[in-house]
C-alpha cells in the first residue's frame, strides 16, 4: 500500500485506535477535569474526542513539556547516585491534531536543532508521529488563512468526507503508519486519488499576512501607538504558553541536599521578569515586552530564519485576558489597515 | 537523644516545626526545660521576635520541605511586647486556616497557641498534644491519593 | 448602536473637549469581541461600549496612566476596587472620574455563542456567578451616570462553588483541587489582571528567598493559589477577573470566596465598602473569635 490518499471510515476509527494503541503512545484529544478540550494520553477510544475543535493548550508539550528533567540526583552520606529518568523510549501518536498545532512542529524543529541540538526535544520529536485532522471552517480567532506555513512534516492529514475521512499521507512515517495498519484504511474514491477538493488550511482568500505586512511592521517599532494599543496587556503567560510556536523556556534547579533536579521549564517574553537584571530592565514598560513579542514572531524571525512564528492557530487571542489581537495588530503596524483595533486613531 | 533514637527501630515519629515568639512563647519554651517536665522532643524549634513575623508562606515552606506539622505559639492577645503583633497575626492565621481547610488539610498539621513567659507547664502540655495529633495524623501527604 | 452606548460616547466626549479627563479606560467593540482599551482625547469613540462581555475591572489598568487625570466606566465591582485602592494610598480619587452605568449583568464567558456573541434572552443561568451575588447595579458613587437605571432584583444567596466544594470529605477535597491545579500552568493570569495584586515584585518572583519553585507541579500549583488569596485576605472585592481569566478553567476565586465569606460572618466586615475602610488584615479587634488556638 504506497498510495498517496486512503478512505478512513468513521466506523473503523476504533478499530485503528486499538491496533495503534499496541504500538504506540496514543495522545488525542479529550475532556479534561472542567470537561474542556484538551491533549492527552488516551488507552481508550471511549476517551477520545476526535474532533476539529481546537483544544486550549497546543500539541508541542509532546515534543517540548512545560517540565522537562535534565539531570536529577540523589545523595545518601557521601554518595551520589544519578536518578535521572530515561527518555520515554515508546512512539508516540498524536491522534487527531489540529493542522495549526501539527505545522507547528516543523517551525519547532528548526528553532531546537539550529545552533545547538537541542536533545531532550529532538528525542522525543523524532519518535512522534503527526496525524492530523484538518478543521472544516475558521473560527473567529484563527487566520492559518494568512499564513504560509509549512505541512510537510505532518505525517497523516484527515480530512473530513461527510462521515468518513479521506487520509493524505505525506511522509514516509506516514506511509508506514498506513501500511501498519492498512485493515483500517480503504481506497480513496477515484476521484480524489490524485488530490483533495479541500485542503488544510483553508486557500488563502487574502494575500499571506507577512508578505504584505512586513515592510511597514519592520518601521513601526517607534510607532506611539504601540503604547495604548498593547498597553492593557497583562504580562502573563497565557499566549505564550498556549502557542503552538512559542519555546522560550527557563533553567530551573530544584530540591535540596537528599534530592535535586535540574527543569527546563517554559518561560514567557511577556513577563516582567523575562528582561530584568540586577542593573538594568531594557523592557520597562509592558508594551514593550508585547511588542517585542509580536515582532520576534512576524518580522526578527522570519528575517533572519525565513519561517514566521505563527501558525494562525487564533489561541493567543481567544484566551487573552483582554483580548488583544495580534492578527489586528500586525496588520495595523503592518499598514494593511488605516483603522487601529478598537478605533484608537490619532486624528 | 533524638525522639527518633529513642524510639525502637521502625516506628515513625513526626517532625514537628515551631515558630516561637521570643518574649513569650520561647521563653515559655525555657521555663519548661530548666523546670525538668518532660515533653515529646520532635519540635524544631525556630525564634522569632513576634507571632505577627511569622508568614504563612514559612509555615508552607516547612511543611513543603520535610515537617509534618507546624506550631506557630505568641503572647497572649494583650499581652504582646510589640502591643498588638499577636492581634494582627490571630487574623492571619485565621485566614491561613480557612485555606488549608479549603485545601482538605488535616486541621492537626496546622497550630496555634498563646503560650506566656511563666506558662512552662502549658508548653509541655501543648507540645505533647501537638505531637500525639501529629503521630496520629500520619507523615505529611504529598500526593493527593496519600491518606490525611 | 444602543442608547447607552450613544450616551456613553457623547459623555466621554464631553469629558475630554471639557478638559476633566487625559485618558479614558473604557471597553471597544471590535473583532467580534468587547475589550478594554485606553483612550485619548485623538481617539475615535465610535466603538465605545458597555455590553454583556465588559468583565474587565479597569481598575487594574489605572497604573498605566499613572500621574494622569483618567476616567473609566466603572461597574459596582470597579467602584469597590477603588475604594480599595484609596484606602490603600495607591490613588487619588480627585483625579479620577468615575462614569457609572447600569449593569445588565455579565454573561458568563463560556456560555457565549460559538462566535463569541451573546445569547438573546436574559437568563440567570447564563450569568458570571457574581453577578447573581450583585446588590446594586446601578454604579454607586458616579460622578457621571449615564442611561436608565434599573432595577436590581434580589441577591441570590449562598456561595454555590463554595459550598459544593465544602461538601467534599478533606481527602475528597485533596483530590479534586490536585486535578483542578493539574491543569494550572503558572501563567499567573490570575494575578496579573487582579488590580489589587500591584506589589512591584510578587512573592512569585522573590529569588531570597525564592519560595515556589518555577515547575508547575506538585505543591507549589496549590501554595501559589492559598498565598495569592492571603494576600488578597481582605482586600478582594470579588471581581471573578481571576477566575474569568484563568486559561484553563479553574475557579481560582474560590480561595478568595472562602476568605470573603468567612470575614463577612466573622467580622462583619466587606471590602470596598469606603475609601477610608481598614483592610481586615491591617484592623484587628481585641475579642476576636477563633476556635482552634491553644
Amino acid at each position: 500500500m504506497n498510495a498517496r490518499y486512503y478512505t478512513l471510515r468513521q466506523a473503523d476509527l476504533p478499530a485503528l485506535f486499538d491496533r495503534a494503541r499496541g504500538d504506540y503512545d496514543v495522545i488525542a484529544k479529550r475532556r479534561d477535569a472542567n470537561g474542556n478540550l484538551c491533549y492527552g494520553p488516551a488507552t481508550s477510544f471511549a476517551d477520545v474526542d476526535f474532533t476539529a475543535e481546537q483544544p486550549r493548550l497546543s500539541a508541542k508539550a509532546c515534543a517540548f513539556p512545560q517540565i522537562e528533567e535534565l539531570t536529577r540526583y540523589r545523595r545518601e552520606g557521601r554518595t551520589f547516585t544519578d536518578a535521572t529518568p530515561a527518555a520515554p523510549a515508546r512512539p508516540a501518536l498524536l491522534f487527531g491534531v489540529n493542522m495549526c498545532d501539527a505545522a507547528a512542529f516543523e517551525i519547532l524543529d528548526k528553532v531546537f536543532s539550529w545552533d545547538y541540538k537541542d536533545d531532550p526535544y529532538l528525542e522525543r520529536r523524532a519518535r512522534t508521529t503527526l496525524f492530523a485532522l484538518a478543521c472544516d471552517a475558521l473560527q473567529i480567532d484563527c487566520f492559518c488563512d494568512r499564513l504560509d506555513f509549512p505541512t510537510a512534516a505532518v505525517d497523516l492529514i484527515a480530512y473530513r468526507r461527510g462521515d468518513d475521512y479521506l487520509v493524505e499521507v505525506r511522509t514516509e512515517k506516514g506511509a508506514a503508519l498506513a501500511e501498519k495498519y492498512a485493515a483500517c484504511f480503504g481506497p480513496a474514491p477515484a476521484a480524489e486519488a490524485t488530490g483533495p477538493g479541500a485542503t488544510s488550511p483553508p486557500a488563502a482568500k487574502k494575500p499571506p499576512l507577512l508578505e504584505e505586512a512586513r515592510p511597514q511592521l519592520s518601521r513601526s517599532f517607534d510607532h506611539e501607538d504601540w503604547a495604548l494599543l498593547a498597553g492593557t496587556c497583562v504580562g502573563c503567560g497565557t499566549c505564550t504558553y498556549l502557542c503552538p510556536t512559542c519555546h522560550c523556556f527557563d533553567i530551573q534547579d530544584e530540591g535540596g541536599p537528599a534530592e535535586g533536579r535540574r527543569l527546563r521549564v517554559w518561560d514567557h517574553c511577556t513577563g516582567r521578569t523575562f528582561t530584568q537584571m540586577p542593573a538594568h530592565q531594557p523592557r520597562d514598560r509592558q508594551f514593550q515586552r508585547y511588542r517585542q513579542r509580536l515582532l520576534h514572531k512576524f518580522w526578527y524571525y522570519p528575517e533572519r530564519f525565513g519561517p514566521i512564528l505563527c501558525t494562525g492557530c487564533g489561541r493567543c487571542i481567544t484566551f487573552c485576558p483582554v483580548k488583544i489581537n495580534i492578527r489586528e495588530l500586525v496588520e495595523y503596524f503592518g499598514g494593511l489597515k488605516a483603522t487601529p483595533p478598537g478605533g484608537a486613531r490619532r486624528k | 537523644m533524638t525522639a527518633e533514637e529513642k524510639k525502637p527501630a521502625g516506628s515513625w515519629e513526626p517532625t514537628l516545626v515551631g515558630f516561637l515568639c521570643n518574649w513569650c512563647s520561647y521563653a515559655g519554651a525555657d521555663l519548661a526545660g530548666t523546670s525538668r517536665i518532660p515533653y515529646a522532643c520532635n519540635i524544631r524549634i525556630v525564634r522569632v521576635p513576634c507571632s505577627a513575623r511569622v508568614d504563612p508562606l514559612m509555615v508552607l515552606r516547612a511543611l513543603r520541605d520535610g515537617a509534618d506539622g507546624v506550631l506557630v505559639s505568641g503572647c497572649h492577645p494583650g499581652d504582646c511586647h510589640y502591643q498588638v503583633g499577636n492581634l494582627h497575626a490571630r487574623r492571619k492565621f485565621i485566614a491561613l486556616q480557612l485555606l488549608l481547610e479549603l485545601a482538605g488539610m488535616d486541621a492537626r498539621r496546622f497550630r496555634v497557641s498563646w503560650v506566656s513567659a511563666s506558662e512552662g507547664r502549658k508548653w509541655a502540655q501543648v507540645v505533647q498534644e501537638v505531637t500525639d495529633d501529629l503521630r496520629a495524623a500520619g507523615p505529611f501527604p504529598h500526593n493527593a491519593d496519600d491518606a490525611a | 448602536m444602543t442608547p447607552l452606548n450613544a450616551e456613553l460616547q457623547a459623555a466621554v466626549r464631553r469629558l475630554f473637549d471639557d478638559g476633566r479627563i487625559q485618558y479614558f479606560l473604557g471597553y471597544v467593540e471590535d473583532y467580534g469581541h468587547t475589550f478594554p482599551a485606553i483612550l485619548t482625547p485623538a481617539s475615535d469613540l465610535a466603538r465605545l461600549t458597555f455590553d454583556r462581555r465588559s468583565y474587565h475591572n479597569l481598575a487594574r489598568f489605572l497604573d498605566e496612566v499613572r500621574g494622569a487625570k483618567v476616567g473609566l466606566v466603572c461597574k459596582a465591582c470597579e467602584v469597590a476596587t477603588l475604594n480599595v485602592l484609596a484606602a490603600e494610598n495607591q490613588l487619588a480619587r480627585e483625579n479620577v472620574v468615575v462614569v457609572g452605568v447600569p449593569c445588565p449583568a455579565m454573561v458568563d464567558p463560556g456560555r457565549l455563542n460559538a462566535d463569541s456573541s451573546v445569547p438573546a434572552g436574559d437568563d440567570p443561568a447564563l450569568w458570571q456567578e457574581k453577578c447573581r451575588r450583585c446588590p446594586e447595579r446601578n454604579t454607586p458613587d458616579a460622578d457621571v451616570f449615564v442611561g436608565e437605571r434599573v432595577s436590581t432584583p434580589p441577591p441570590a444567596p449562598g456561595w454555590p462553588l463554595l459550598e459544593e466544594h465544602e461538601r467534599r470529605s478533606p481527602a475528597e477535597r485533596r483530590a479534586w483541587l490536585a486535578a483542578q491545579l493539574a491543569l494550572c500552568i503558572r501563567c499567573y493570569a490570575c494575578r496579573l489582571v487582579c488590580p489589587l495584586c500591584y506589589c512591584r515584585q510578587c512573592f512569585v518572583e522573590d529569588n531570597k528567598p525564592q519560595w515556589l519553585d518555577k515547575s508547575a507541579d506538585g505543591e507549589n500549583n496549590l501554595h501559589y493559589h492559598v498565598i495569592r488569596a492571603l494576600h488578597l485576605a481582605g482586600r478582594c472585592i470579588e471581581c471573578q477577573e481571576c477566575s474569568r481569566a484563568c486559561p484553563v478553567g479553574i475557579p481560582v476565586d474560590l480561595f478568595n470566596q472562602v476568605l470573603s465569606r468567612d470575614f463577612a460572618q466573622r467580622f462583619g466586615f466587606a471590602a470596598g465598602r469606603a475609601p477610608d475602610q481598614k483592610a481586615a488584615l491591617v484592623d484587628y479587634q481585641r475579642d476576636d473569635k477563633e476556635d482552634f488556638i491553644l
